[in-house]
C-alpha cells in the first residue's frame, strides 16, 4: 500500500492554493473518486497528496441563466443530472447521454469534471504492459486484442474514449472553464478533449496546477432536440462500444444547425462535420440521413477485431439523426 | 383434532426462508467475517506467464517488509511431500510448483503477513526468475505430435489424458450407414466461470496443544475435503475439523480443493496461527476451475418422416493443465452420456477425449450436473437441425420423437434408466402458455416484412442424484448421503445433513420435510450442516444431488422416528401401537379421532414417561443409497426479436415448463429456476472465457467478462408439470440446475430460428451482437 496524503478543502481556490503547493504531478484533486481510485488500485498514478473537493458546494449546480444558457457545476453528479426534471425536459440529450453510463452506484458519485477527466479504458494501458500512452514506445493495441479500439486513427494511440457525456458536450458546443493560479480561462470542451501526444500523453489539456469548475452550454445549441444512442455488450454496466450524440435544430422544415459526435470510435469524442454539412439547409428525410450517417463513418480505417463498430457507427449515426427530429424511436 | 397444515409448514408450503432473517440483517457469516485472535493473512504471487520454468524465486525483498513473517514456495512444501495434491478425478495438481508453471495465474509463492495489505506488499516484492516456455492453448494442437508437453511429470508422455466411451458403436455405425437422412454439426461450448458473489478463501486455525487442524472453508463439500485432507497430510481425520459457514454461492466452483486452501493450512501448521485467505475477484476469475471449453462433433440419422434413430457424438474436452473435475470416478466426462435427451433413440455412440492444455483446470463445473448441460446443448441443438433440415416444425420433430410417458422406467441408449416423465405433457402446457402457433403465424408476417423473430423450444431431460453407491464415488466415497434428527423433549428438533448449502435454502427446504414426516412446526426445526466435527458424513451439495439424496435421509430417518413414536403414542393411549394410526400430523386409535397424541405428547414422553421396554430419546440417522438417479425434464419455449441495425438479441419472452417431481417449497423452486435460467441465459448470450495465443485470460474482471443484468433479463415465465420419482421416498427430483442446463439450446434454438431463412443452421454460443450482425451483412439482411 502506498502512503499519501489526504486534505479536504471546502473552495475552489483553496484547490488551486492547495495545487500550487503541491509539485508538480504529484498532488490530485479527487471528486467523486470512480476514475482516479481504480488508477491508484492499478498503480498507473501514484499521487502523494490528494485533495478532496468534495465539499466545495459552490461547485455543483445546475443552472440556466436568463440569456437561455446552461452552466454546470463541476461537482455536479452524473446522478443529479440524470434525475433533473428541468434538463429532461429542455436538454433531453444531456440527461440520456448519462443514463446509459456505469451504474447508479458509480453516478451518484462520479462528476461532470471527473468524467471529462477519465483515462482510457484500454486493457493494455489498464493492465501491466509498458504501452505508449503509459510513456512507452508501443501502441499494443494496434496488433494486439483490439476489439474496443478506435475506429479513427489520430495518432500513435489506438485507445477510444469512454465518455458518453463528453459527446453530448461536444455536440452541445460545450466550454469548459477552468480555473489556476493565474486565474480562470474558457475552452471549447471539443479541444480542451484531444488526442494524447508525444509530449502530452493523456487525452484532455489541463496543467497540474489547474481545476475544472465548471461547464456552460450556450442557449443556441438547447434550443435544438437531440438524442444519445449507446450501443453496449450488454444493456447496463458497459462501456459504449459506440454511442452517437445528435443535437438538430430544425427552422421553417429546415436543418438549421447540426451536430453529430461518436463517443468511443477515436482516442476523444469524434465529430461527424462531413455529417452536419450534409444535413444543415435540407429537409431531414430518412435517406438523407442514411446520407449522413455514410458520411460520418468515412475514413474509418478499423483494425483487426473491431470492424463492428464501422457499421454500428453508422447505424446509430441515422437513428439518431432521425430520433433528433423524432423521426426514429427505440420500438421502431 | 384437526392441524393447521400451514402452521406445520411441511411439503408443498411457500414457507419463507428461515435463513434469510440473518441475510436481510447483515448478520450472514462468511469467510471473511471470521476473524480469530492473533489471526495473520497470506497473499499470493501468480506466473504471468502461461508456460514457463522457474529458475529461481528470491524472496528476500519481501520477508525484509516489516510484518512479514514467511514466504512459502513449492520447494518448502515438496520438502513435506505437499507439493502436489490429489484431485478430485484421480489426477494429481501443483499445491505449489517446485520447477515450473502451466497456466497463467497459477500459485507461485505465499506471503503470509500480519495484515492484508502488508501480505499484498510482500507479493510485489517476491522475485521471481521465469524462463518462458511455448504454451499449448488450443486443445487439437496438444494433440499433435510436436505440441508442447504440459505435464512431463505424468508416465504418459502425451497431452491426452484419457478417452472415454458409451453406447453402441457397431449398431450406431450400421444405422449411420442405412439413414434416409443425417445431420452434422460441430459445437463448441466455451470456458466459463461460475463467479460466485463470494470468492474462494479459508481460515486454517491449526491448535498447537491438541493437534487439532480447523479450517473454515468456501467449499461445498465439507467432509470430502476432510478425508482428503487427512489422507495428503497424514493428520488423523478426527484431528481435522472442515467448516463451511455461510457460503456465498457454488455452482460447483466450490467444490475442488484449491492451492490456497492447503498453503493456507501449512502456513497456520508452520506459525502455529491462525491464517486467513481470501482470493480477490480477478483471482477468482482467472485461477479457478471452469466449465465447459467441450468441442462436439454431433450426428444425429433419421428416417425421413423425421423418425429419430441414432445419436454420434465425438467431443474433445479441454481440462486444462489438471484433471481436476470433481466426477465420479467411473465417469471421466460427467453425465455426458444423457446426450440421447429426451427422445427414443435405437442406438447411440458418445466418445469424449480429455486433453491438458496450458489453462488452469476445465470441465469442473458450472451448475451442470456432471457435464448435462453440454449434452443437452447438443442434443436440442441437434433436433432443430435436423428439423430445418426437413423442413419440420421442430416443435413436431420433438413431439414425433418424445419417449412416451408409458415407456417408463425407460432404458436409454446409453444404458441410463429414467426413472418417469411425461415430455409431451410439458411441451404441451408451455406451447399452450406462450400461444405456440400464434407466435409461428407472427413469425411468418415478420419475415415477410424483413423482420427477424425467432421461436426456440428445448425439452430437456436432467440427471441427477448421484448416486447408487455401485456406480458412484468420488475418489472411492461412496455417493450416499444422509441425515440425522434429535428430538428434543419440549417438541422442537435439530436436523443434521450431510449436503451443504450455499444458498438453496436448505435451511428451510430440509425442516419442511421433517416437518411434513413428524407433524412438528416447521418454525421449531434447526438444520444445521457444513460442520465435520458435527453433521454426518455426506458427499455434499453439487450436481442437484441433495434432494434426491439427503432429502430422502431425511425423511427415511424420520420416519424411524415416527415408528418409534408410534410405540410411544400406543404406551400414552393405552392401546397396541398396532391399533394406532398416523392421521393429519398426529397419532389417533383407529376409528377413534377423539382419542389422539400429538408428536409434541410423544416427545415429552420419550423423555419422561417411556414404557420399560423401550429406550429413552427419540432420535434417527439414516444413510440413504438411492436406488437409481433421477431425471428432472421440462420444456422451454424462447422468443427473441433481432435488431437488423445491430445485431442486437432480445428476448421477448420465455416460458419454462419444469417437472422435479413433488415439490418440497414451491417458492424455493421458483426461485431456483428464476435463477437457472438467468444463468443460462449468461452464457447463450454474454460469457465466455478466452485466452490468446500466449495464453494470456482476456477476462480477468467483471467489465470484460459479461454477466448479465436485470436489464437483460426477461420476465421468465414459469409454470410446471409433477411426475413424481416412483423410488424416492417422498417423489422428489433435483431442481437447481435444470434451468441452467434448459435455457441455453432454447436460447440458440430462438436465434437460429430467426436466422433459418438465410440458410442459418446453426450458432456457437455466446450468441453475440456482432456474431449475428456479420451474418445480416454476409446475406445483404442488415438494416440500412
Amino acid at each position: 500500500m502506498r502512503p499519501f496524503e489526504h486534505l479536504t478543502v471546502q473552495a475552489a481556490d483553496e484547490a488551486i492554493q492547495a495545487l500550487a503547493g503541491g509539485d508538480g504531478g504529484n498532488t490530485r484533486l479527487i471528486a467523486g473518486g470512480t476514475d482516479l481510485l481504480p488508477l491508484l488500485k492499478d498503480g498507473l498514478v501514484n499521487p502523494g497528496r490528494l485533495i478532496d473537493i468534495k465539499p466545495a458546494r459552490a461547485l455543483r449546480h445546475l443552472t440556466f441563466d436568463a440569456d437561455g444558457s446552461l452552466r454546470i457545476g463541476a461537482l455536479t453528479t452524473l446522478a443529479e443530472i440524470e434525475r433533473s426534471s428541468q434538463l429532461a425536459e429542455r436538454l433531453p440529450l444531456l440527461r440520456q447521454s448519462v443514463v446509459d453510463a456505469a451504474t447508479p452506484q458509480l453516478r451518484a458519485m462520479a462528476t461532470v469534471g471527473g468524467n471529462l477527466l477519465q483515462r482510457s479504458r484500454c486493457w493494455y494501458f489498464r493492465g501491466p504492459f509498458d504501452c505508449w500512452l503509459k510513456g512507452g514506445t508501443v501502441c499494443y493495441m494496434r496488433d494486439g486484442e483490439n476489439k474496443y479500439a478506435a475506429i479513427f486513427d489520430q495518432g500513435p494511440c489506438r485507445s477510444a474514449h469512454p465518455s458518453d457525456l463528453a459527446p453530448a458536450l461536444v455536440a452541445l458546443d460545450a466550454t469548459v472553464s477552468i480555473s489556476g493560479p493565474a486565474g480562470s480561462r474558457t475552452t471549447p470542451v471539443a479541444e480542451f478533449l484531444a488526442p494524447p501526444t508525444n509530449d502530452e500523453r493523456v487525452e484532455y489539456r489541463l496543467r497540474p496546477d489547474e481545476m475544472v469548475t465548471e461547464i456552460r452550454i450556450p442557449a443556441e445549441a438547447i434550443a435544438g432536440h437531440g438524442v444519445y444512442l449507446k450501443a453496449m455488450d450488454r444493456r447496463a454496466w458497459a462501456f459504449a462500444l459506440v454511442g452517437a450524440a445528435a443535437q438538430v435544430t430544425i427552422l421553417d422544415g429546415k436543418v438549421a444547425r447540426a451536430r453529430l459526435v461518436f463517443s468511443a470510435v477515436a482516442n476523444v469524442p469524434w465529430r461527424a462535420t462531413a455529417a452536419e454539412a450534409l444535413l444543415v439547409g435540407q429537409t431531414l428525410t430518412p435517406d438523407l440521413a442514411a446520407q449522413a450517417a455514410d458520411a460520418a463513418i468515412a475514413g474509418a480505417s478499423p483494425l483487426a477485431h473491431n470492424g463492428y463498430k464501422v457499421p454500428l457507427a453508422r447505424e446509430l449515426a441515422r437513428r439518431a439523426i432521425l430520433a433528433a427530429a423524432n423521426l426514429w424511436t427505440e420500438t421502431n | 383434532m384437526t392441524t393447521d397444515a400451514a402452521a406445520i409448514g411441511g411439503m408443498g408450503h411457500s414457507v419463507k426462508r428461515k435463513e434469510d432473517a440473518r441475510f436481510l440483517r447483515g448478520k450472514g457469516r462468511y469467510i471473511d467475517d471470521i476473524k480469530l485472535p492473533g489471526m495473520l493473512y497470506m497473499d499470493i504471487v501468480r506466473s504471468p506467464y502461461a508456460h514457463a520454468n522457474i529458475k529461481s524465486i528470491d524472496a528476500s525483498k519481501a520477508l525484509a517488509l516489516p510484518g512479514v513473517l514467511a514466504v512459502i514456495t513449492g520447494k518448502d512444501l515438496d520438502a513435506a511431500g505437499l507439493a502436489w495434491m490429489p484431485t478430485l478425478m484421480s489426477d494429481k495438481q501443483m499445491v505449489l510448483p517446485v520447477d515450473r508453471v502451466v497456466y497463467q495465474a497459477q500459485e507461485v509463492a505465499a506471503v503470509v503477513a500480519t495484515e492484508r495489505y502488508i501480505a499484498a506488499d510482500g507479493v510485489a516484492l517476491v522475485e521471481v526468475d521465469y524462463e518462458p516456455l511455448p504454451p499449448v492453448i488450443d486443445p487439437f494442437k496438444a494433440l499433435e505430435p510436436d505440441a508442447p508437453l504440459v505435464r512431463p511429470d505424468r508416465e504418459a508422455q502425451t497431452n491426452h489424458i484419457w478417452h472415454w466411451e458409451s453406447g453402441d458403436k457397431a449398431r450406431t455405425d450400421q444405422l449411420f450407414n442405412e439413414a434416409e437422412v443425417t445431420v452434422k454439426e460441430h459445437i463448441y461450448l466455451p470456458r466459463i466461470h461460475v463467479s460466485s458473489i463470494e470468492t474462494c478463501g479459508c481460515v486454517a486455525s491449526f491448535d498447537k496443544v491438541s493437534g487439532k487442524l480447523t479450517v473454515y472453508m468456501t467449499t461445498q463439500a465439507p467432509h470430502a475435503i476432510r478425508t482428503v485432507y487427512s489422507l495428503v497430510t497424514g493428520i488423523q481425520e478426527h484431528k481435522i475439523r472442515i467448516v463451511s459457514p455461510d457460503i456465498g454461492g457454488g455452482f460447483g466452483g466450490k467444490v475442488p480443493v484449491y492451492p490456497g486452501y492447503v498453503i493456507a493450512s501449512v502456513a497456520s501448521i508452520q506459525t502455529g496461527l491462525p491464517v486467513k485467505w481470501i482470493e480477490d475477484r480477478s483471482e477468482n476469475l482467472q485461477a479457478d476451475s471452469f466449465a465447459r471449453d467441450y468441442h462436439i462433433t454431433a450426428e444425429l440419422a433419421a428416417k425421413n418422416d423425421g423418425t429419430m434413430q441414432a445419436l454420434r457424438v465425438k467431443t474433445l474436452a479441454d481440462h486444462g493443465a489438471f484433471d481436476a473435475a470433481a466426477n465420479p470416478s467411473k465417469f471421466p466426462a460427467g453425465l455426458f452420456s444423457i446426450i440421447t435427451g429426451s427422445y427414443r433413440l435405437d442406438a447411440a455412440h458418445v466418445e469424449v477425449d480429455g486433453v491438458y492444455t496450458n489453462k488452469p483446470s476445465g470441465g469442473v463445473a458450472y451448475r451442470c450436473s456432471f457435464r448435462v448441460t453440454e449434452a443437452v446443448h447438443t442434443i436440442e441443438r441437434m433436433v432443430d437441425t435436423l428439423a430445418q433440415k426437413l423442413q419440420r416444425d421442430p416443435a413436431a420433430v420433438r413431439m414425433q420423437n418424445f419417449i412416451q410417458p408409458d415407456a417408463f422406467p425407460y432404458k436409454s441408449a446409453t444404458g441410463w434408466e429414467y426413472d418417469s416423465g411425461n415430455y409431451p405433457a410439458a411441451l404441451q402446457k408451455a406451447m399452450e402458455k406462450i400461444d405456440y402457433a400464434g407466435l409461428r403465424r407472427e413469425q411468418a408476417e415478420k419475415r415477410a416484412r424483413g423482420e427477424l423473430m425467432g421461436i426456440g423450444i428445448s425439452t430437456f431431460t436432467e440427471i441427477v442424484g448421484a448416486g447408487p453407491s455401485h456406480t458412484f464415488d468420488i475418489l472411492g466415497i461412496k455417493m450416499f448421503d444422509s441425515c440425522e434428527i434429535r428430538v428434543h423433549p419440549t417438541g422442537s428438533a435439530i436436523v443434521r445433513i450431510g449436503v451443504q448449502t450455499q444458498g438453496q435454502g436448505h435451511e428451510t427446504t430440509f425442516a419442511q420435510i421433517v416437518a411434513e414426516e413428524l407433524g412438528l412446526p416447521v418454525e421449531n426445526i434447526t438444520v444445521e450442516h457444513g460442520d465435520t466435527d458435527t453433521a454426518p458424513y455426506g458427499l455434499g451439495t453439487y450436481a442437484s444431488r441433495s434432494t434426491p439424496t439427503a432429502g430422502a435421509a431425511t425423511a427415511v430417518a424420520a420416519r424411524k422416528i415416527r415408528d418409534k413414536a408410534k410405540k410411544l403414542a400406543g404406551h400414552l393411549l393405552e392401546v397396541s401401537p398396532d391399533d394406532v394410526e398416523w392421521v393429519d400430523y398426529h397419532f389417533q386409535v383407529k376409528g377413534v379421532p377423539g382419542r389422539s397424541v400429538t408428536m409434541k405428547d410423544i416427545a415429552f414422553a420419550a423423555y419422561t414417561n417411556f414404557p420399560p421396554d423401550l429406550e429413552a430419546g427419540l432420535e434417527a440417522v439414516d444413510y440413504y443409497d438411492p436406488p437409481n438417479l433421477t431425471f428432472p425434464f421440462g420444456a422451454y419455449i424462447c422468443v427473441v426479436d433481432i435488431d437488423r441495425g445491430t445485431g442486437m438479441v432480445k428476448i421477448r419472452r420465455f416460458v419454462a415448463v419444469d417437472d422435479c417431481g413433488n415439490i418440497i417449497n414451491p417458492m424455493i423452486v421458483d426461485g431456483q429456476i428464476h435463477g437457472g435460467l438467468t444463468m443460462g441465459m449468461a452464457p447463450a448470450l454474454f460469457e465466455a472465457i478466452t485466452y490468446d495465443e500466449n495464453g494470456n485470460m482476456q477476462q480477468s474482471n467483471f467489465m470484460d467478462y459479461l454477466l448479465p443484468t436485470a436489464m437483460e433479463t426477461p420476465v421468465w415465465e414459469t409454470d410446471k408439470t409433477t411426475t413424481p420419482s416412483p423410488h424416492h421416498p417422498f417423489g422428489a427430483k433435483g431442481v437447481g440446475e435444470s434451468a441452467t442446463v434448459g435455457a441455453p439450446p432454447a436460447i440458440a434454438n430462438a436465434v437460429v430460428d430467426a436466422l433459418s431463412h438465410l440458410g442459418v443452421t446453426h450458432l456457437d454460443i455466446p450468441i453475440t451482437p456482432w456474431k449475428v450482425y456479420q451474418i445480416l451483412q454476409e446475406h445483404g439482411a442488415a438494416e440500412s
